[in-house]
């Protein structure tokens, strides 16, 4: 089956879409298979650069995964909204740190940290 | 079963010619979990958002021994291995 482009793709697809990488890089960080979860990060780039490309920045659209039942989909998505809405965003970061749920909980906490010193700058 | 790791790797310690007897002195080595030890290798070698989207080994790689020291304990305490 063809690929589509992403540009040609309805905003819920791309979400769709964000959500099913999520879940394959969590299942990929937990076979120890981190290259694949490389390339997955890079896929997930491109639909958040899709996204921020579009009219109002569709970036928001991703808000809708803050309560997905994956760990690791619920922190891309509060990542990718940092410079969108950031006081929830930074809320669901928070929680996942919290959570104690390993890796998700320290790439949260890490993440947090380079927020608060001010290292990491959402665009 | 417990595992040694090192708070500061030697990958790139060539480019910023940190000296071996750092990188394996006893002040550069913590004793956790394998677990612990898969955890924070992983996140090490994953693309991230804070680090440009590359790795945090790929960032680290021509950076101080400072700044590799820095990461290498926030990793460590971030993933609850160190208290703060």
């Amino acid at each position: 089956m063809k690929k589509r482009l992403l540009n040609e793709m309805q905003t819920n697809e791309l979400v769709d879409a964000y959500a099913q990488i999520g879940m394959l890089q969590y299942s990929a960080l937990d076979d120890g298979k981190i290259s694949k979860y490389n390339r997955l990060y890079d896929e997930k780039v491109a639909i958040e650069d899709e996204m921020k490309l579009r009219p109002g920045d569709e970036r928001r659209a991703l808000m809708v995964l803050y309560s997905y039942p994956n760990m690791q989909v619920r922190l891309n998505a509060a990542t990718a909204t940092l410079a969108v809405e950031p006081q929830a965003a930074r809320r669901l970061l928070e929680e996942i740190y919290a959570s104690d749920w390993p890796p998700q909980a320290g790439a949260a906490g890490m993440r947090l940290r380079r927020l608060d010193d001010g290292t990491f700058k959402p665009k | 079963m417990q595992s040694d790791v090192r708070p500061v790797c030697q990958a790139g310690s060539k480019i910023t010619r940190i000296p071996r007897e750092m990188i394996e002195g006893p002040e550069n080595l913590v004793r956790i979990s394998r677990l612990k030890r898969w955890e924070i290798t992983a996140w090490y070698q994953s693309k991230n958002a804070e680090y440009d989207g590359l790795s945090p080994r790929g960032f680290l790689k021509d950076k101080s021994w400072a700044e590799r020291q820095r990461v290498g304990l926030e990793a460590l305490i971030d993933h609850g291995v160190l208290k703060p």
